[in-house]
Order: structure tokens, then sequence, then C-alpha cells
């Protein structure tokens, strides 16, 4: 079962093309820079923006195909949608909002409400605020409102717009497991936070200028992106740990010093480029240094991407030059440091 | 510089006013603002001003391009006289008939003694063509037909009343105008079948009419007074233009087809 | 920063820095003194011990009759037909949308004579339209209670239009969007998504127009004419009343201005924003 694309979308004058992107079941993040179409692609397959040409397929059943005339409106798909501005209904209590769809599915309202009241204990909004309006939330909280209201109709596939842009830091982590669990067959995640890519997906879509740029498991991605953004956001290293004041300690009990303070569970990331690599055990201000073992290089043209293992797994890019300088070759002990104003901690 | 003539018909005064006020959507107080005079309160030294019933129209126009003195304000009569007795300054009032003349002298508004200028009649008229075969003043009662009257308000109608309860006739009235030119201007365009308006404004509009006797001897009287006992040789020059034989009042009133004193 | 003096008690916006200069202020009042000055003076003259027996009076009941029947109607047909064009109007991409718009406004800013005129010949016996509802159907709506329902349905649309439209481009479609994908048709998104969404600016749309339609009177007279219980309405009687018995024009004028403020006063309470 796959959510097929091969076709394009003119939105005023802006052209986003899609050769033969198929959507497999889980998780799949959609990456690119601002203005790239990740929206416009959620948007097409929700149907709220028409295909100029080709042909869209859900499951097999073809929903969009000017071509052959075929265009089945967004009410008619099993696609929801939890829009980056959430666009919940201000009119409507919070378990009403949730209701929604199942309503206009002839459920009746007793049991619609039932059924909302269960989702929402799932994403964890508590029942004392059912009957008030969505205004009257937190961002945290409407957040979690539209994924349940997005999840009642049992849509096929669950479009994600953003998630966590408009959600402060102590919500992320629930937020980020409640779509891991999503039950619908598909889900895409239109993100631009790496962390999102490390911890939810299971395939990724890299869009460059409107066009596919790479696609396949985050794997295959990361070993060829396919535009510089995405070789840049990928190469972002992430790594999990417990944050104590400006320390967070790693799983492999290494200690990284960090420039903003936090507390808890946190993901330490840095890009590539800030990771050097040493002979010897390197003096002076970068404090965070470790001793990895190189697990494999890749060169390609002027750069030279480290893969590192040890205590925690990280890339490292390099020039080529730094490279032959070093030596670097596979099972060589060497020396990683970054300097801690590098690090980003993420919640 | 010609005459000056300040419209005072009310229903366009009011209709300026009212797109001010829809500005703050008090829309509901607006049928209302009419209540407020229309009256001019600046006067120059030498200027005369004539409140005329708005049937004198064009007679009140001629006399205001003949001397530019003169700034004439035309309305019903009873509209006129309300205005006067609300405090709106004029010279010289012209009325259609003697009740609202009388009302004007009775609150002292107006002090000059009234003088009959002319007379009119009122006709049978119809639309063009006559549309609705209208015989007589009987078929008024007819209720196929639209009927117009002048409301009772106004002296046209009055006049109109007066001639129809005589005659027995008790007609089936479908509007009662505010005007006698508003009436005139609805039979001329076919939406009325007949009406009673005067002789001068059914010339006016070019209106069909119907022979009826029973109307013969119904006439009004148009009255003329000044507003003050001892008027100023402005004013007084315009009051003999209009009772003088010879005067350009007169000679307008002749002219546009109203009957001798 | 906070304003000197202790003269305000409303809550509001802090008048430190959006205070207007002196001079604007002074001449603010001036305007509103303009403004409430003839309330004042029809005040001043009501006769207050006779209210009940003029307000009594048979024509004065007839009129009201008449008034309700014809603001009532006229209401309905407005917002029956104005939400329709308040979103072809907001939602549509219109070929001449700005003259579509100017059009539609226009009898916010005609004459109300000029409505009526412009009616009479549309929908007058011999109009543009009526000549054939009359020679199809034998209908004339000139001298009808139907014509002053007509007239004041004329001038009162756009006040219900131009209100649900603005809302309408407010809301944008956002919302429309999200009940497609949960699933909502047409129909049921513009039911329970749209309508709700905009009910402040339907109320006071409605409002409004319904205000409007009860002050209309050059339309009626020139279209619909005056006649006592079936096209005099309170505006009509109460433009005669002024020349048979003034008292009787201000204790009408009175009724209509109570029952105008208190709409206003809802509105602004209930409906508008702040």
């Amino acid at each position: 079962m796959t959510v097929a694309l091969d076709g394009r979308v003119v939105r005023s004058g802006w052209t986003l093309r899609v050769d033969g992107l198929e959507i497999g079941e889980g998780v799949t993040a959609v990456v690119g820079a601002n203005g790239t179409g990740k929206t416009t692609l959620g948007r097409a397959v929700a149907g709220l923006d028409r295909l100029a040409g080709g042909r869209l397929a859900i499951a097999g059943t073809v929903v969009d195909d000017p071509a052959a005339g075929v265009y089945l409106p967004a009410h008619q798909r099993r696609v929801g949608m939890v829009f980056q501005d959430l666009r919940l209904f201000g009119h409507l209590r919070v378990v009403d909002n949730v209701a929604f769809g199942l309503r206009r599915t002839g459920t009746d309202r007793t049991a619609a409400r039932r059924r909302a009241g269960e989702l929402l204990e799932r994403v964890g909004v508590d029942s004392g605020v059912w009957s008030k309006r969505p205004a009257a939330l937190s961002g945290g909280q409407r957040q979690r409102v539209a994924i349940a209201r997005a999840l009642a109709p049992e849509p096929e596939v669950l479009i994600v717009d953003e998630p966590l842009a408009s959600v402060d830091s102590s919500g992320r982590a629930g937020l980020r497991a409640l779509i891991g669990e999503s039950p619908a067959r598909h889900t895409l995640l239109i993100t631009h936070d790496p962390v999102d890519v490390a911890t939810l997906a299971r395939q990724l879509v890299v869009l460059d200028s409107g066009e596919v740029a790479s696609r396949g498991s985050v794997a295959e991605v990361t070993a060829r992106p396919g535009c510089e953004w995405a070789a840049t956001f990928l190469g972002a290293n992430v790594v999990p740990g417990l944050a104590r004041g400006t320390s967070v300690t790693t799983q492999a009990g290494l200690v990284l010093a960090v420039a903003a303070e936090a507390e808890g569970p946190v993901y330490v990331t840095f890009p590539a480029h800030a990771v050097t690599l040493h002979r010897d055990r390197p003096a002076g201000s970068a404090r965070n240094a470790w001793q990895a073992e190189l697990e494999r290089v890749d060169i390609d043209g002027e750069r030279a991407r480290v893969h590192l293992g040890g205590p925690i797994k990280v890339r490292a890019d390099v020039t080529r030059r730094s490279a032959d300088e070093l030596e670097l070759h596979p099972g060589l002990n060497i020396w990683a440091s970054v300097k801690a104003t590098e690090l980003t901690v993420v919640t | 510089m010609a005459g000056r003539s300040v419209d005072g018909d009310h229903r366009r005064g009011r209709a300026t006013r009212r797109q001010a006020a829809i500005a703050v959507t008090a829309a509901l107080l607006l049928g209302v603002s009419c209540s407020g005079s229309g009256g001019s309160e600046t006067r120059h030294d030498r200027e005369v001003v004539v409140m005329a019933a708005s049937s004198l129209t064009d007679v009140v126009e001629a006399v205001a391009s003949s001397d530019p003195n003169v700034t004439a304000i035309l309305s019903g009569s009873s509209t006129l006289v309300a205005q006067l007795s609300a405090g709106a300054g004029a010279d010289v009032l012209i009325t259609a008939d003697a009740a609202t003349m009388d009302r004007a002298t009775a609150d002292g508004s107006i002090r000059g003694k009234p003088v009959v200028i002319a007379t009119n009649t009122v006709v049978l008229a119809t639309a063009p063509g006559n549309p609705g075969g209208v015989a007589g003043l009987a078929d008024l009662a007819r209720r196929d037909l639209l009927v117009g009257l002048c409301a009772p308000e106004v002296p046209c109608g009055t006049l109109a009343r007066r001639a129809l309860d005589e005659a027995g006739i008790v007609p089936s009235v479908d509007t009662l105008e505010l005007s006698v030119r508003a009436l005139a201007a609805k039979l001329s365009l076919g939406e009325l079948d007949a009406g009673l308006v005067y002789d001068t404004d059914a010339a006016v509009v070019g209106l069909s009419r119907v022979d009826a006797p029973e109307l013969d001897g119904h006439a009004n009287r148009y009255f003329i007074a000044s507003a003050s006992a001892e008027p100023s040789p402005a004013v007084q020059a315009v009051m003999d233009a209009f009772t003088e034989t010879g005067g350009a009042g007169a000679e307008a009133l002749l002219a546009h087809g109203f009957g001798p004193p | 920063m906070s304003a000197p003096g202790g003269a305000r008690t409303a809550p509001g916006p802090d008048p430190g820095v959006s205070r207007p200069p002196a001079a604007l202020t002074i001449v603010g009042f001036v305007a509103l003194g303009l403004l409430a000055l003839p309330i004042v003076g029809l005040l001043q003259r009501a006769p207050w011990s006779a209210l009940p027996t003029v307000l009594g009076e048979s024509e004065v009941l007839e009129a009201l009759r008449v008034s309700l029947i014809v603001s009532l109607v006229a209401t309905a047909a407005c917002v029956v037909l104005g939400l329709p064009l308040a979103f072809v109007l907001a939602r549509r991409r219109l070929r001449f949308g700005r003259v579509v718009r100017a059009l539609v406004m226009l009898p916010m800013v005609l004459p109300p004579v000029v409505a009526g005129t412009a009616l009479l010949f549309a929908l007058g016996r011999r109009g543009l339209v009526g000549q054939w509802l009359d020679s199809w159907f034998g209908v004339s709506l000139p001298f009808t209670t139907a014509g002053a329902v007509v007239a004041a349905a004329f001038v009162a649309l756009p006040f219900f239009v131009v209100t649900v439209e603005a809302a309408l481009r407010q809301a944008g479609d956002d919302l429309d969007e999200a009940a497609a994908t949960l699933g909502a048709g047409a129909w049921s998104t513009l039911l329970h998504v749209t309508l709700p969404t905009i009910r402040p600016a339907l109320a006071a749309g409605t409002a409004l127009a319904w205000a409007r339609a009860v002050g209309e009177f050059g339309a009626t007279l020139t279209f619909a004419g005056n006649f006592p219980g079936r096209t005099r309405t309170l505006p009509l009687e109460t433009y005669l009343a002024l020349e048979r018995n003034p008292e009787a024009a201000v204790a009408i004028s009175l009724v209509l201005m109570a029952v105008a403020l208190a709409v206003l006063v809802t509105l602004r309470d209930r409906w508008m924003p702040r």
C-alpha cells in the first residue's frame, strides 16, 4: 500500500514537480528549505490543491488525474491533516472539535463525543478542558487537540505540517511520541527539525526548488542527500542524553558541555562540519573531546564525510586535504572535538 | 447674477442628510430626521426669501430669475407653515389655500395681510392614453384602477376630498401623495391610472384629462402675505410683482395657466 | 506612563502613547455634540404625559403594524438574498469585482428618492421588468405592501451584504479546508463551520439591515406611495403627523429612536469587536 504521486501542482505561478514518488507505510518525513513545496505536497495529497497534470493514487485508487477527469475532493479522501496553524474551530468546544469528523461521517452525537473523549485521553488532554473553547488552551494542548481531531475519522493518510513549530520545549517529547504512534497507515511529517527525522522517520523525501531531490530510507537519503541544503541538514548529528545545567551526559557516559542550561532528557544536535578530528588529544578551548573509532570515510569531491563510532555515533565533515594529512582509514583510533557553542540542546 | 433657488423640497433635503447618516449606521433615526427646518437663516440685506407652495415652482423660479434678490424655498404649503412656526426665516409666504395661510397668521409667524393672487382648479387626469378607460369622476371608485390623490394634509388633497364628498363619490384610493408634483409624475409614468391634480400641473407634465363637471367650481385660492406687518421696500417690491396687474409674478401666473384672483 | 487624572473608568488601551492631541479631542467632542443635539432637541419637546394617548392613536398603531410587517419581511429577504451574494463577493474571483462591489454598495449612498425612482422604472407597472410581471402574472408592486417591502429591502440589502462579506473575507477559507480534510462536504462546511464562525457578523448585518428597513422613507414614498394600513410606515406617519399634530410626530420619533438606540447598543456590546 502506497501513496503514489507522479505529477505537478501549480500554485500562483509556482510549480511543484514530483516524478514517481511512492510513499510507503509508517512515518515519512518531508524535508527541504522554506518555500520548496513541502506544504504544497501535503495539500495535494489531502486534495486541497489540485494537480495541474499527472496522477495521484492512494492505496491503489486514483484520486486525482486531470487528464482522465478524475478528482476526488478532500472530504471524500481519507486523508487527515494537522495544519501548521492548527485551524481548530473556535466556535466549538474541544470535545466537539475532535468529534467533528465523526459527526460528518454519520456517527451520532453521543457516540462521537465518547470516541472524542477516548482520543483526547490518548493524546493527553485533561478532561477538565474538554468543554472549553480551543482559545482557552495552551499551545501544546491545542496541538494535541488538532492531532486528535485529525485522527478521529481514522484516516489512511495523516499529514502533519511542522507540528512542533508553535509548541514550547516542554511539550515536544510527548507530541513527538504521539506522531510516532500515529495509527494512520501513512504518516507524512513535514518538518525542518533534524530531531524529528532522527527519532520518527522511516523514510525521507527531500524537496528542493519544487522538485524531489532525493528519497528513500533515512540511511539511503543520508548517503546521497541530493542537494546542499539536505546535505547540511542530514549531516547534523543528533545525540540523546540527560541534561543537568550546562552539561549533558550521553548514554555511554560521555559528558558534553553545552552553552544553554537544560534539565532532563534532551537531544544534542550539531552539524557535521563542527566536528574537528585530531591524531592526538587536543589541547585548548575545545573542551568536548573524545576518542572514537573511525568506521568509514566517504569522499565526495573536495569533501570527506567521516563516520565515527565510539561513545557516540557521529559524522564529521572535513576537507579532503585534511583527510589525506590525517591519513584517515577505517579502524583508526582518533580524537574528535566540538566546541560547546556549536551544540544545540533540543528537548 | 440670477436669483438663487434654495431647494426646499423636503425629500431631497432628507435624502442628503440620510447619506451622511449612513456613516453612523443609525439608519432608524433617519425617517425622523426630516422634522428639522430647511429654511435659510442667513440673509443679506437686500435678499428676499420667498416661501411658496410647490405647485408654484415654475412661477416663483421665473420671478427669481428676473430679480436677483429673490431666494425661493419651495415645498408643500403645510410643510412651509410648519417650518415658519419652527423659526425658519422668510420674508414672503405664498400658500395654495386659505387654511394653511390661516395657520401661519394664527401663530404669528405671518403678520402681513394675506391677499389672493391666483386660483387653480383640480382636474381629473389619467395616465397617458387613459389605459384604465376612465370616463368620469365616478370611476375613481373602481377598485380595478390604481387611483392617486394628494394627501389631505396638502391643499390639493383638501380640495379633491371636498369635491369628491360633494359629488358623493367614495374613491378607491391606492396612494395619498405628499405633493401634487409627485402625483402628476406617477400619473405621467403610467404607474397610476387616474388622479385629481391641479390644472396647472396636469399641463406641465402633459397629462390626458377626462371631463368631470363635478369638479367645476372647486378651486383653491393662492394667498400671499409678508412676514412683517411693515415690509421693507425690497419685500414690498416682490409682493407687488405678484399682486399688481402686469407685475412679473402676476404675468408668470397667467403664463403658467393659473386663474385670475 | 499613565494618564493624569482619573477620568477614565472604562477599560481601554493605555492612553499614554496613543492619546490624541488636545485640539483633536476638542473637535471630536464638538462632533459628538452635533450628533447628540438633535436627540436632545427631540427629548425636550417630548410630550411625556400624553405619550400613551398619542401612541395609542389608531393611525400610529396602524403605521406601526405596517412598519413591523414591512421591515421584518424586508430583513428576511435581505438574509435570504444577501447571504449568497456575500459569498459570491467574498469567495469568487469576479471579472469586474470592483464594479460589482460598487453596485452592491450603491443603495447605501444613493438618495432614497433616487432609489425609489429607479425602482419605479424597473419594477413599476410600466417598468423594465414590472411590465412583464404585470402582463404575465398580474402582479403590480407600486402602491402595495409588497412594494414597500421591495423598497425597504433594496436600501437595506447592502448593509447586510457588506457586513457579512467583510466577515467572510476576514475568516478566509482556512477553517473550510480543515473541515474538508475531516470529511465535511460543501453544504456541511457552510452549515457547521462557516456560518457559525461568522455568526456575530450575521447578527450585526441582520440588525443593521432591519434598522435601515424600519427607517426607510424616501424610496418607500416614491415607489410604494402612501396609504394608511398598506404602505404608510412609521416614518411616513411621522412626516404627516408633523403637519397634523407635532406632538404625535415627536412621540413616534422617540419610539423609533429608542428602538434604534437599543439595536445599536446591543450590537456594540454583543456582536461588534471592541
